[in-house]
């Protein structure tokens, strides 16, 4: 798993996981708040990607419980997830930083910036 | 919140389309956050929410990323089909060129030009078979496209003037075509992982020796001259094996004995390889393996009679879709059989490990 870059919803569920453990639901919500309403997780696209993550060992379960007659599992981030989720916030910082840098020089030259 | 039990079994009947690894992991929770995310008095599942399950389905069928431990099996398993099968048709076509090279250029010096499409052929299937065993997956399965067009252009080219030719090698077509699916959509997935590593070379060392072995009996057949003219080959050692494969010009002991041990060889690695794996090689193999034994037989009549009109009769539109349906239906069949085979034994197991906890608990003994 180290080696397979992380998309945005793996790193949006592992940003959610990472306050506390959560059930699916709880993930879905949290994710359309981090994102600021711009990233909705559907159901089928939550459980493969956290059997994704359970499989490269960045998540586990914390707990089961019975809601409603059905289970509901609360996923944790686990050391490695914690590692590689602060590994992937640098990475995106490092690149976001030199796009605003660039940017910022780009509306400086003349003919390219506002009118 | 209540929900309309029609939502929950219209769910229930999308999440039937993941892989039963998968449904038995998260299936429960899954219809939890999708009833808990429904609106009230919601009757349907909402468009977005099944093309996000239809697409997640068919992505875990396929074995891509994320996908369960039983759909695992069967990329593994398609690395493995997509490898032999790369070899088999790089040893036939290697071992036919190399016996009638050598053979022609035993009896008369002469040596036959060879058509671009075989050397297409040989470059494709050998680039697949080196590169199935590395992470270059993409290349592999390129290079078996190539080769597995390559031959089903030349069939199809030749169709008109002789269709017996086409409907005698369909199997063969079949298996090419099915084992760069196979190449394609392995997921990353390498043969030595089920093989394991010395099966893999064993493997590869059992193929090496089968298409190698036509060339060397032509190379040590006896040539008989005849004093009138014309000439003939005897095979090493003074026996001819009473068939003959391939179009080589002599088959012998050589065939006998080392074709023999490779072969076998062959089959022991996939024996070997594990239950779960070698229940889906069958399933991939049965449709090439059946219409090899079944096609001689059903259109014998089209086999012999065909020839003898000028121009030669032409498939009807029924024995096209015989041809093309009855591969991709018994394959159908047999990954039915082997998902119906699989869950069974699942439920078999979770029933005895729950008889074995119901004795080891103790008994609650009222005080």
């Amino acid at each position: 798993m180290a080696d397979v870059p992380i998309g945005e919803p793996a790193f949006l569920i592992l940003t959610a996981l990472a306050a506390e453990p959560k059930h699916g639901y709880a993930v879905i919500e949290d994710v359309l708040d981090i994102s600021g309403g711009q990233v909705r997780l559907h159901t089928g696209t939550l459980y493969s990607v956290l059997d994704r993550l359970r499989e490269g060992g960045l998540i586990e379960v914390d707990r089961e419980e019975i809601v409603a007659s059905r289970l509901r599992r609360y996923y944790r981030l686990t050391g490695v997830g914690q590692a590689r989720l602060a590994a992937e916030s640098a990475r995106l910082r490092r690149n976001a930083d030199a796009a605003l840098a660039r940017l910022s020089g780009f509306s400086l030259r003349p003919g390219t910036g506002a009118a | 919140m209540t929900h309309d039990p029609r939502l929950e079994a219209r769910y229930e009947r999308l999440l039937a389309l993941f892989p039963a690894a998968h449904r038995q992991e998260y299936g429960d929770e899954m219809i939890g956050v999708l009833l808990t995310g429904a609106k009230p008095q919601q009757r349907y599942p909402g468009l977005r929410e099944t093309a996000d399950l239809l697409r997640c389905a068919a992505w875990q069928r396929l074995g891509g990323r994320g996908a369960g431990g039983a759909d695992r099996h069967w990329a593994s398993a398609a690395a493995v089909f997509g490898l032999v099968t790369a070899f088999v048709m790089l040893t036939y076509r290697l071992s036919v060129m190399g016996a009638q090279f050598f053979g022609n250029w035993r009896m008369d010096e002469r040596v036959p030009p060879f058509p671009a499409q075989w050397w297409l052929a040989v470059a494709g299937w050998a680039v697949a078979v080196g590169f199935a065993f590395t992470r270059f997956g993409l290349v592999a399965a390129v290079g078996a496209w190539i080769a597995a067009l390559s031959e089903v252009v030349v069939a199809f080219g030749e169709y008109a003037s002789w269709p017996s030719h086409l409907v005698n090698v369909w199997w063969m077509l079949v298996l090419g075509v099915g084992g760069a699916l196979a190449l394609t959509l392995r997921a990353g997935a390498r043969p030595q992982e089920a093989l394991g590593v010395r099966r893999g070379i064993a493997l590869a060392a059992a193929f090496t020796t089968l298409a190698v072995v036509p060339t060397l009996e032509a190379l040590l057949a006896e040539v008989y001259r005849y004093p009138g003219g014309g000439y003939s080959l005897g095979a090493f050692g003074g026996y001819n094996a009473p068939f003959q494969l391939g179009g080589f010009p002599v088959t012998g002991s050589l065939t006998v004995v080392l074709g023999g041990v490779s072969t076998l060889v062959v089959l022991y690695c996939l024996v070997r390889a594990g239950a779960s794996v070698r229940r889906r090689l069958i399933a991939m193999f049965v449709p090439a393996l059946v219409l090899k034994l079944v096609v001689p037989v059903w259109f014998n009549g089209f086999l012999v009679s065909t020839q003898r009109f000028d121009p030669p009769v032409l498939l009807a539109a029924g024995q096209w879709v015989f041809l093309v349906a009855f591969p991709l239906v018994l394959f159908l069949l047999g990954a039915l059989l082997v998902e119906r085979a699989e869950r069974h034994a699942h439920l078999i197991a979770l029933g005895r490990a729950a008889e074995r906890d119901a004795r080891l608990t103790p008994q609650s003994t009222p005080s």
